[in-house]
């Protein structure tokens, strides 16, 4: 037979014995892929969370707003121009004439269309900004423009904005670090004990003379299969999350801008399968590693 | 050949398990290893299969210096030395022809092959009618046959035995004997580790003889007589 037949025949009952442990010892392939799940599903809520709130930060820092106030007599479209040229300014500029400000302002205190004669009202911009960072810049700029009559924005406001974004990245990648190695020494341990349930299989396999990689083999395909199912579990509980409770969440906090897209969770969903199937094969390789130095002299 | 040059050996908690030990066992012969627990039977069977490592000496087996053998190797001799145990290292899980297929799986042998092969060596250990039966539904001495049977399905050249008849009773102990000697007698070199001196005595092979873990006699083919 040819070499790359049997080593053909070797894979084929090396992978086929690793389906067959899955199956013959079911309590055992439960346990591991449930607290790979559950490991997973907690990394997953963070990284959720944290796409989340950066999305809230964001939405709420594009309704801060830098307003314009221009001198009279003044083209509105030309300093508009001007203005949206301005980098870190986010187009379209919104322009309110004397009429529309004197408009909504009667339409709020009607009372007041009889009190004024004439329109004390100015034209002015709205301007948002692509960063709150900028926005003192921005506004220093537009207040050096020719025809500005006065320029009012909270800078300390975008500043605090800014700084609990910070924070929140901050603390979340640390978290995230942390439950990442949490998760990996679960894993590891947990396939350890699959191992170790089958460490007579082991030791036989070393005596009739299996290479290493003949041993090793099955056990690989397991924690492949069980980073594979775990991640997709805990994805699956991440989409009912969003399905179900979060949806009642947005009803309360609806003066929060919540996103709605079950976008962030493609991306979340991938990146759990990545970090399973790698937990799941380091865990896996950890574990057989352990023993086979242990055996080999 | 097997040929041990000055092996001595000692555990991490500084017990002396073998002391300048000098041997030589030809091609295809039969030997008994005798001598109280602790003698270093156990240890100079370990030492053939690459389960310990010499602290100094050669150990000779298929013309390789074993001691030399790199990691990669190992399997590669273990799959030459056949090995059968005092507790038979079978799978439960697993039926007795698949006990048995296990061993040539490891190599790849085809489905063919691995059929004529087991059916060959089951007829030879007297227990293919079992092939089906899992371990736990087996009698000691069946058991011990099925181990014999994983170690030799590949003809390995060399087959070590470790006190294979110490939890058997004294008929089963002789016909699982009988079976070591039968199959001595196709050419493989064998080795059995044994306190059971009655078998010994009447099978009247070459016997080593340890004592603290150094050769206090070597009895040739036919001069064993019990005290010796």
């Amino acid at each position: 037979m040819a070499a790359e037949g049997r080593t053909f025949h070797q894979i084929n009952y090396a992978l086929g014995q690793g389906i067959q442990n899955m199956v013959r010892s079911p309590f055992m392939s439960l346990i591991v892929i449930s607290t790979m799940m559950i490991a997973l599903s907690t990394l997953g809520f963070l990284l959720l969370l944290l796409s989340d709130l950066n999305h809230v930060s964001e939405e709420l820092s594009t309704q801060l707003k830098i307003v314009v106030f221009l001198e009279d007599q003044q083209d509105i479209n030309k300093l508009a121009s001007d203005v949206e040229a301005i980098p870190g300014v986010k187009p379209p500029v919104k322009k309110i004439t004397r009429e529309e400000a004197f408009e909504s302002m009667t339409r709020e205190q009607p009372e007041l269309k009889e009190l004024l004669k004439d329109n004390p009202f100015p034209a002015s911009l709205e301007v948002a900004v692509n960063s709150t960072a900028d926005m003192a810049k921005v506004g220093t700029e537009i207040r050096q423009k020719p025809g500005v009559e006065e320029v009012q924005f909270n800078p300390e406001l975008a500043e605090q904005l800014q700084q609990v974004q910070n924070g929140v990245q901050l603390v979340g990648s640390i978290i995230a670090g942390i439950l990442i190695l949490a998760t990996l020494a679960i894993v590891v341990n947990t396939i350890q004990l699959a191992v170790h349930q089958r460490h007579k299989e082991i030791e036989i396999m070393r005596l009739v003379g299996a290479p290493q990689w003949f041993i090793r083999l099955p056990f690989l395909l397991e924690g492949l299969i069980f980073g594979i199912f775990s991640s997709i579990l805990a994805s699956l509980l991440l989409v009912l999350w969003r399905l179900v409770p979060y949806s009642q969440l947005q009803r309360w906090f609806a003066f929060l801008p919540l996103p709605d897209s079950l976008m962030p969770l493609v991306s979340i969903g991938a990146l759990l399968l990545g970090t399973g199937v790698l937990m799941g094969l380091l865990g896996s390789t950890v574990s057989v590693h352990r023993y086979l130095k242990l055996e080999y002299k | 050949m097997i040929r041990f040059v000055n092996v001595s050996k000692q555990y991490s908690n500084h017990t002396r398990a073998l002391q300048n030990i000098n041997l030589e066992i030809p091609a295809g012969s039969f030997t008994f290893l005798v001598g109280p627990s602790g003698s270093g039977k156990s240890t100079l069977i370990k030492l053939l299969y690459r389960e310990e490592l010499a602290t100094e000496g050669e150990i000779w087996v298929l013309d390789k210096n074993i001691e030399n053998l790199s990691k990669h190797d190992v399997p590669i001799l273990r799959q030459q030395t056949g090995v059968v145990f005092q507790d038979f290292k079978l799978l439960t899980q697993k039926s007795v022809w698949e006990n048995v297929a296990f061993a040539l799986e490891i190599l790849g042998v085809s489905k063919q092959e691995q059929t004529k092969r087991i059916q060959g060596v089951l007829e030879l250990t007297n227990i293919l009618h079992l092939k089906d039966f899992y371990p736990r539904q087996l009698s000691g001495g069946e058991q011990q046959r099925v181990s014999v049977a994983r170690a030799i399905v590949n003809k390995p050249p060399v087959l070590l035995a470790d006190e294979p008849t110490g939890n058997l009773d004294p008929n089963t102990s002789w016909e699982i004997m009988k079976l070591l000697s039968k199959i001595g007698k196709t050419g493989t070199t064998v080795i059995v580790s044994t306190h059971n001196y009655s078998m010994v005595d009447r099978m009247k092979r070459r016997t080593i003889k340890l004592e603290g873990g150094k050769i206090v006699a070597d009895i040739p083919e036919g001069a064993w007589t019990h005290g010796s």
